[in-house]
Formats: structure tokens, C-alpha cells, sequence
């Protein structure tokens, strides 16, 4: 489209003066244009995602509200199936319906937690503790479990006492990634889809 | 027992959205009664009501049309099969068929009108054709301080009256998208605004409304459709306090990438909306954004702006 300055519909601000409702004698009182001046703006932002439930991976459609700019939290309120897109066509399933409620949820697990062995508390931890903390059995494990050769003699490298469960609505480049790394420290017990 | 589904069943969800959505054959009936609804309070009420009364005209007009589609088969299907819009705006304008709709709107005209209105129907009458073809280019060039402010919404209408009929004479199902999404493709006219549907086969698509022919095609959500960037688009309309944040059935899609914007009423929010009688009512959410730095492109026929 070609952007000239002449395709500009642009409304005269100070009293619509110009405009064909002064013309014909219908222009609203001066006040009116006051008043315009001082009403307030109401924001929404939408937004494009893919749900996490399953490995479908529909389109959705988040509305927030606040303003991430002027340091006010943004709010989610209304999820919806996204039309325009080819998987689900603005469709949902009861699970994907109820996101928002998911989103909301004052049970929903924010921040990792740990219960120790013979413990019956949950306790909070920094992400950085509880990476090292998964790390260092997942290492402590596979040191004691790992078979490298099976009864023949013959080179297997093994891992079968630890397995993995990764993201559903991961991208493909990303499940090839957590492919790679799995298989490469011989777990066979992998999947990369969350039937949750 | 169960059913086997066939594979027609099924299919319906999984092919491309349907790219037009036509308007009712009584879109002009149902326009001026949506803007006296919306008259009811609204400070620009004498204003909405005129162009409620200039509607009931046009209706009689597409009812009762005074020519056929000016374009013959073969041209509409040259055009159409190379994505072109068979009712090109900018020649139809200049070859003039129009002008008979204009006639017809003007002899229509038979109630006493005084004041601006009465002198502003007389400019119209003293008028011959060559001066309304020339306002007529005017007006659909985007120029419209080149028109008589008094006189756009008449142009604006016998203009809008005939590019309909002419639109529901197309095989209009065989359009397809032109280079521009911001453009319509049966006409090519720039949008006035845009719909989220809420019924059936077009439930959440956005359709956008053409300014001229009231075509409405479908444009991907969330997207800008004059720079096309999805990034920080925001969703704007004036605080009120009858509409739960969010559900305000008319905003205003902000684009800080070409600081443009284009309103797009949401029918899930009010059923009734209707895009060119929603976009007079809410003049003052141009204004604003005007204030606010963000420029229009999209055109309203039945208004010159006035903003030079």
C-alpha cells in the first residue's frame, strides 16, 4: 500500500472543525473535544502460544492486561483457541479450555521444591541448587548402574535405572536436542511427550 | 456401535479458513439501524442519525439499482484468475457508471431539509457530472479535503451503493488475496476496519471490512496489516465503566512499528456490531489516538475528517 501522507485520514482534534460534521451543521459542543482529551486508554495485548499440554501443540490466543513498559505486572485473562492457526483452528479441548484456570491455579508449582529421602516436607530450593542436586544423583546413579558390557562381552553402555520424561510441545529442533544428550549418556527409558 | 467417520467429516477443521465473507444483501437496512442504536447518547448522535437517514437510501438504492455490473465476464475472470480486483476502484471511478447511483440518490432526496444540510443537498443537485466525477476520484484518491466537507457522506454513499451491487453480482467466492492485505480484493479499495467474527465456520477470524464495496476478507490476527510485524502490538480502547477490562467489543490494533492503527470490533463482545456505523460512533478513540501519536489509514466514506 502506498503510505503517502495524502491517505492519512486524519480527525482534526480541536473541535472536529473541517470535518463534514461541522460542515453540515452537526459538530458536537467544544466541551466535547475537552472531554476526549482527558478520557482514559484501556489496553489489551494479545498474544500468540502453543498450549503445553499435549503433543498436539494447538495455537492459542492470551489476552493480557498491564502495561510490561510502565512497571505494571501484566495480567492474563482470557485464553482462546487461535483461528488462524492450521493445527486446532481456534478449537480446544476441555484440558486446553481451562488454561486460564491452570495459569491461576494457587496449587500451580512455581519455583522447584525437594523432599528428601525420609523427609515428609517439601522444601523450597534456587534453581542453581536443584540443577547441581539432579545432576549429582543423576552422575551418582549412572556410576553405580551403568553396564557397559552385557554377558557376551559384547559393548552395550546401558543406563536403565534412570529415565527421562521431556517437554510435549517442544520444537522439533529442541526434541533432537534433548535426544541427543539423553541417548548419549545411555538412558533408553526416554520419552519426549507429556501425556499429563 | 460406532460410527466410522468419512473423510469429508473431518475435513472442514483441517483446510485454510474461508478467505471471503460477504455482507448481507440488507447490509445498508441493518447499517442505519445499528447508528441509531448507537445514536442514543452518543455526543455525535444528530450526526450518526443523518447517516442512518442516508442509509435507508442506499438500501433502496441496492434494491432497486439503476445499472447492472459494469464489468463484463470476461474481464472479471482475467482479473480474478491473476489476483486482481475485478471492480478496480480507482478505473471504475474514472469510467463513471457510478454516476447514475449518484443521480438516483440524489432524486431520492424529496423531504425538506433546511439549514447546512439543505444547502449542501442543493450544491449536489447544481452539480453536474463531470464535477461529481471529479469529487469521486477525489474521495476514493483518499484526498478528501479536495471535496466539499458538507458533501463526502453523499458521494461517500451513492459510491458505496453502487460498488456493493456491483459486489454481490461478482461470483465473489473465487476472489483471492491480492498483494496487499490491507486492500481489498474485490475492489481494491484500503480497509475501514476490521471483525472478529464469532459464528460457525469464521468464529475468531478477523475479517477486514473493504471502505467501498463492505467486502470483508480474511487477514491473520494478531499481525499489523500495514507493516505486517506482530511485535508489541497493543489493543487499545477508551476506559468505560460498562465493559469488564478486555471485553470492550471495539479496540484499536497500535502498531509502535509503524505507529499505525486500525479498529476491529469484536462481535463476540457485541453481536450487533457493524464496522462502519461502529467506526463513526467511536470517533473519539481517533481522536485520542491521534493525540497519542498514531496515525489512520483506513477511510471512512461517510466522513470527511477534517484534519487536512
Amino acid at each position: 500500500m502506498d503510505l503517502n501522507r495524502r491517505q492519512f485520514f486524519k480527525v482534526a482534534a480541536v473541535g472536529l472543525g473541517g470535518s463534514s460534521l461541522a460542515a453540515l451543521g452537526m459538530a458536537p459542543t467544544p466541551a466535547f473535544a475537552e472531554q476526549v482529551r482527558h478520557f482514559k486508554l484501556a489496553h489489551t495485548i494479545e498474544t500468540r502460544n502453543t498450549c503445553p499440554y499435549c503433543s498436539v501443540g494447538c495455537g492459542l490466543i492470551m489476552y493480557s492486561q498491564g502495561d510490561a513498559g510502565k512497571n505494571v505486572k501484566q495480567n492474563i485473562i482470557h485464553i482462546e483457541g487461535d483461528a488462524d492457526h492450521p493445527v486446532n483452528r481456534g478449537t480446544l479441548c476441555p484440558k486446553g479450555a481451562g488454561l486460564l484456570d491452570f495459569i491461576h491455579s494457587p496449587s500451580r508449582l512455581q519455583y522447584p521444591e525437594v523432599r528428601k529421602a525420609g523427609s515428609k516436607e517439601w522444601v523450597r530450593v534456587e534453581w542453581d541448587e536443584a540443577l547441581d542436586r539432579i545432576a549429582h544423583l543423576m552422575k551418582q546413579d549412572r556410576d553405580a548402574n551403568f553396564i557397559e558390557k552385557n554377558a557376551q562381552g559384547q559393548t552395550v553402555n546401558r543406563w536403565l535405572t534412570t529415565g527421562f520424561l521431556a517437554a510435549s510441545a517442544a520444537s522439533s529442533e529442541a526434541g533432537y536436542l534433548t535426544h541427543k544428550v539423553v541417548r548419549a549418556t545411555g538412558m533408553l527409558g526416554f520419552d519426549n511427550q507429556a501425556r499429563v | 456401535m460406532s460410527t466410522i467417520l468419512e473423510p469429508g467429516q473431518i475435513e472442514a477443521s483441517a483446510v485454510a479458513p474461508p478467505f471471503i465473507h460477504l455482507p448481507p444483501k440488507d447490509l445498508f437496512a441493518q447499517r442505519a439501524e445499528r447508528l441509531e442504536q448507537l445514536a442514543v447518547g452518543n455526543a455525535l448522535g444528530d450526526y450518526l442519525r443523518l447517516i442512518a437517514w442516508l442509509c435507508r437510501f442506499q438500501q433502496q438504492l441496492v434494491d432497486n439499482p439503476p445499472g447492472g455490473l459494469p464489468v463484463a465476464e470476461a474481464r472479471q475472470r482475467l482479473c480474478m484468475s491473476h489476483g486482481l480486483p475485478p471492480l478496480a476502484a480507482d478505473s471504475l471511478v474514472r469510467e463513471g457508471p457510478w454516476l447514475a447511483w449518484m443521480q438516483a440518490l440524489i432524486e431520492h432526496f424529496d423531504e425538506e431539509a433546511s439549514g447546512p444540510l439543505a444547502v449542501a443537498l442543493q450544491a449536489l443537485r447544481d452539480s453536474d457530472d463531470s464535477q461529481r466525477k471529479g469529487w469521486g476520484i477525489a474521495l476514493l484518491a483518499g484526498q478528501f479535503d479536495a471535496v466539499p466537507a458538507a458533501l463526502v457522506p453523499f458521494l461517500g454513499a451513492a459510491l458505496q451503493a453502487a460498488w456493493f451491487s456491483w459486489l454481490l453480482a461478482l461470483p465473489a467466492a473465487e476472489l483471492k488475496p491480492s498483494g496487499s492485505q490491507a486492500q481489498c480484493p474485490a475492489c481494491g479499495s484500503p480497509a475501514m476496519a476490521g471483525v472478529v467474527r464469532n459464528r460457525g465456520k469464521h468464529n475468531g477470524l478477523r475479517y477486514l471490512a473493504c471502505s467501498l464495496c463492505a467486502c470483508e476478507w480474511h487477514v491473520v490476527r494478531v499481525k499489523c496489516v500495514y507493516c505486517e510485524s506482530s511485535k508489541g502490538l497493543r489493543y487499545t480502547s477508551l476506559e468505560d465503566d460498562r465493559h469488564a477490562p478486555g471485553k470492550a467489543p471495539l479496540r484499536a490494533e497500535c502498531c509502535p512499528g509503524c505507529n499505525s492503527y486500525l479498529k476491529q470490533s469484536y462481535l463476540e463482545n457485541d453481536a450487533a456490531a457493524e464496522p462502519l456505523a461502529d467506526d463513526l460512533a467511536s470517533l473519539a478513540l481517533d481522536m485520542r489516538l491521534d493525540e497519542e501519536g498514531f496515525h489512520r489509514l483506513a477511510p471512512n466514506l461517510m466522513l470527511a475528517p477534517g484534519g487536512g
